[in-house]
């Protein structure tokens, strides 16, 4: 047998194709059904958001960071508005933290949704994604109340939050954590011990601890190999040091333990939906910050000097001083930082995005050495990206 | 009469397919041809109430052997045409054989039947086809039938054994 | 054969050839409203009082789009392809007893000729994904050469069980051997080799390998669009009710039932079609409950269990026969 005879074969796997989530695109090298190599090709939804930055006001652009991780908006909204509060040594006041948390656990279970939707989808399941989505549409319900959107919250602002919550919105939000754990049971009745599904998960696309942080991997892709690292605990923002949440983690590093990481991580941030609502101090949802934040709009209607500070920080804007921070919050897929640099006018001299997606992508191949075209699928749908992160 | 009408037509199908297997540019066409050649012949065992036979016919040689065919064609992704590789040496030896072994099927035909006859009835049609065959497989050829599975045992053996080398 | 008999048999193949489209699109309909149901949807209630004319309206839709043949595309058999998978499928309803005395013809061989005729349906998606000239399409379809190779020889293993326990091959008197007990009870194992097979040779859900979704596109069928599409799920479904006839023949009975030898006809029928239509149910109640299996979990559950198990089954059978003289 010659040592050059051609035994691979090439696959392109998308732009379009519905495995990958979105428009990535996948170089595979196959030796029959075998991947030896993955190599993903990005930047098909490359929009510079990090340089639009560059020529907006701080506050403008926190709908920008909406469409990063568009599945889990408010998240991304947090890491901005928390990195440029740090750059104006301002905080949030509490009853504005605590909602932050309600929001940003809510997204992650919304988040959490789509992804075990579509990643038995990708396995072949259909009917728990219509299942899943039963839910997030409750979860979606609940955000338009709040803030009118139901995908691109930007509700949180620099120092706070948009506005307060409607009156019988804490009501939803309990009916919602009363019903949830039921269906949470359902859906692990369809699929945790499924035998199909247990013989596609286990010992697939496995990942050591060391490797998995040697290639940076974040949230539950980092989680599910054992490393217990989670933001929320190690370096607690917002409201999360008064909270009582548990971090889930496995043992294996493979798809199975991913998924049931993310399923527990469910369970847990429904805890902190509880607690964060049953706790909901009384207060301001907006820090007091002159030079930086608007007056409310009675003081404006009143007050002279609080008109011509609405107008001034609406037309020039709030600037920090110069400096630069990095400001990380914990994710639905991992770690998500803003890098901001200030120098000391009202637009941001830098903004550079760390998106989760992208980092744990770059273990994709790692993964799916050796393993099955069927199984990269599996492994793909573990990680669980977001284009709009991977590609910012 | 009709039976007799029928026997053309499966007989021309068999026919021209056979001839297209070996006259067409691509392989994968060549099978498609192939798999028709062997319906028209299980067509005609049918004809000749040999319902048993023609129901092998398709399940084995059109329904698996021909699989298997296209299988490896297509792994292998033949694209040119094998007729190629042919040199003139080749296909003088080719026709010769070919010409030899129709000149002897139609002797055997015409010492059988004599030339060109209408089709006879046959085996008898109904219940006993396939009995009759089991009785004469496992009662008088018992002996050659077990040696015969012997070989394609031997031969899945191999198989394993070269399949295992890689 | 006199004329009028044979007029009759046209008539009975006619009769049949047009009821078998009504019944795959009204096939497709309650899987779409079952499904439906089961994922907390409604399914099409459009088209008709409660959708029911929706096949029909997919029909339609499928027979005046425009027919996409892809330029690399090998063009005859691009065409041809989806036929031969379609009809395997439908010539096989030729063999099936609907009723007591409702057959076009009783084979004397008819699980055999059943068996090969249905084997070829393998070709229209080889050849499909092979014309297509897509990677995607290819892969789809030598898997599932590969698949419905593996699963026949259980699935005949299984049928071996039948033939012994019936000490015959034609359909009709398979079923009139199950008067007194259904083979399913005498030989459960049976029974499960040839569901399990028959799910696979369907490719259907836990075992839609050709057409897996999730990696290889839509599989053989990636290229085909309007009738060609149509034609290969014509194929598909009729092979779907083409299983769950033979499932209810082979093991539960076919048309038999209470009072169902005496009354004949009408009642029989009713029997056929209200097992058949669970057989059916199951089909699409899986759909929509299970994953799909990997490729090579699939070889290795057709080769290393069911096989097996058929031939455990055999030796059950010829114990039972054997005993019971």
């Amino acid at each position: 047998m010659g040592a050059t005879e051609q035994r691979t074969m090439t696959l392109n796997m998308g732009p379009q194709h519905p495995s990958t989530h979105g428009v990535l695109r996948l170089i595979l090298e196959l030796d029959g059904e075998i991947v030896v190599k993955v190599t993903p090709e990005l930047g098909y939804l490359h929009r510079a958001i990090g340089k639009i930055a560059e020529g907006l006001r701080y506050e403008q652009f926190v709908p920008y960071t909406d469409r990063l991780d568009y599945l889990a908006a408010s998240i991304n909204n947090l890491g901005y508005v928390q990195g440029v509060e740090k750059l104006m040594e301002i905080e949030a006041p509490a009853r504005a933290r605590y909602l932050r948390v309600l929001f940003c656990e809510l997204s992650r279970i919304e988040s959490h949704l789509i992804w075990l939707g579509t990643h038995i989808l990708d396995l072949g399941a259909t009917t728990p994604l219509f299942y899943c989505f039963r839910e997030r549409e409750t979860i979606r319900d609940l955000f338009e109340e709040v803030c009118g959107a139901r995908m691109t919250h930007a509700y949180f602002r620099i120092g706070g939050v948009r506005q307060d919550i409607p009156t019988g919105f804490l009501q939803k939000v309990r009916e919602f954590y009363r019903t949830f754990p039921s269906r949470l049971a359902q859906y692990e009745t369809l699929i945790t011990n499924n035998p199909i599904f247990l013989r596609r998960a286990r010992g697939v696309g496995a990942i050591s601890a060391e490797k998995a942080v040697a290639y940076g991997l974040s949230g539950p892709s980092l989680r599910g190999s054992g490393v217990e690292w989670d933001l929320r605990k190690a370096e607690p923002y917002a409201a999360y040091g008064d909270l009582d949440f548990e971090v889930p983690t496995g043992a294996n590093g493979d798809v199975y333990d991913r998924y049931l990481v993310r399923i527990e991580e469910m369970k847990q941030s429904l805890r902190l939906v509880e607690q964060a609502a049953e706790n909901l101090p009384e207060g301001a949802v907006k820090a007091d910050a002159p030079q930086f934040i608007r007056p409310p709009r009675e003081e404006v209607h009143r007050n002279m000097q609080a008109m011509i500070r609405y107008f001034y920080i609406t037309m020039h804007g709030g600037s920090p001083p110069p400096g630069e921070v990095y400001s990380a919050v914990e994710g639905s897929k991992g770690e998500v930082a803003f890098y901001l640099v200030s120098d000391g006018t009202p637009k941001p001299a830098r903004v550079d995005i760390r998106g989760p997606s992208f980092v744990n992508l770059s273990a994709l191949n790692e993964m799916s050495k050796g393993q099955y075209v069927a199984d990269l699928v599996a492994i793909m749908g573990s990680i669980d990206i977001v284009l709009g992160e991977v590609d910012r | 009469m009709m039976g007799t009408a029928l026997f053309f037509v499966f007989a021309a199908v068999t026919l021209a397919a056979a001839v297209l297997v070996i006259t067409s540019r691509s392989v994968v066409y060549s099978a498609l041809f192939l798999i028709l050649s062997f319906l028209g012949v299980a067509g005609l065992f049918i004809l000749q109430g040999a319902e048993f036979l023609g129901a092998v016919q398709i399940l084995l040689y059109a329904g698996s052997i021909v699989v298997m065919f296209v299988f490896v064609v297509m792994m292998v992704n033949l694209k040119e045409p094998l007729v190629q590789q042919w040199t003139a040496f080749r296909s003088v030896g080719a026709y010769l054989l070919g010409g030899l072994m129709l000149v002897e099927l139609f002797w055997i035909a015409g010492r059988a039947r004599g030339w060109l006859s209408a089709p006879s009835s046959g085996i008898e049609t109904g219940e006993g086809h396939v009995e009759m065959l089991g009785k004469v497989i496992f009662r008088e050829h018992i002996l050659p039938f077990e040696l015969l599975s012997l070989v394609l045992l031997t031969a899945i053996f191999g198989l394993l054994v070269i399949g295992r080398r890689k | 054969m006199t004329p009028a008999d044979l007029l009759f048999v046209l008539l009975k193949i006619l009769v049949v050839l047009l009821l078998i489209p009504v019944t795959v699109g009204f096939c497709t309909l309650a899987e779409r409203k079952i499904l439906g149901r089961i994922q907390l949807r409604f399914g099409p209630n459009r088209a008709g009082p409660f959708g029911l004319l929706q096949w029909m309206a997919d029909a339609v839709k499928l027979i005046t789009k425009e027919y996409l043949i892809p330029g690399e595309a090998d063009k005859a058999l691009f065409v041809i392809a989806p036929l031969l998978t379609m009809v395997p499928a439908v010539t096989v309803f030729a063999l099936i007893p609907f009723g007591k005395g409702m057959e076009i013809t009783d084979v004397n061989v008819g699980i055999l000729m059943l068996v090969a005729i249905s084997s070829l349906g393998t070709y229209g998606i080889i050849f499909g994904g092979w014309a297509s000239n897509s990677k995607y399409s290819l892969l789809g379809g030598l898997r599932s050469a590969a698949q419905m190779i593996s699963y026949e020889l259980s699935m005949g293993l299984a049928l071996v069980g039948v033939v012994m326990m019936a000490g015959t091959m034609s359909l009709v008197e398979i079923v009139e051997s199950q008067k007194g007990l259904w083979f399913i009870v005498a030989q459960p194992l049976g029974f499960i080799v040839f569901f399990i097979s028959g799910v696979a040779e369907t490719n259907r859900l836990p075992f839609d390998m050709p057409e897996a979704e999730g990696d290889l596109g839509a599989g053989y069928h990636t290229e085909y669009s309007a009738m060609g599409f149509g034609l290969f799920q014509l194929g598909e479904y009729s092979a779907i009710l083409t299983m769950a006839a033979l499932m209810t023949t082979l093991f539960c009975g076919g048309w038999g039932g209470p009072a169902a030898a005496a009354l004949g006809g009408a009642v029989s029928l009713g029997y056929f079609v209200l097992k058949t239509s669970f057989f059916v149910f199951v089909f699409i109640w899986m759909r929509g409950t299970l994953p799909r299996v990997r490729y090579d979990q699939l070889m290795a559950l057709g080769w290393k269990v069911l096989l097996p198990l058929s031939l455990l089954n055999i030796l059950w059978v010829a114990g039972y026969v054997a005993l019971r003289g």
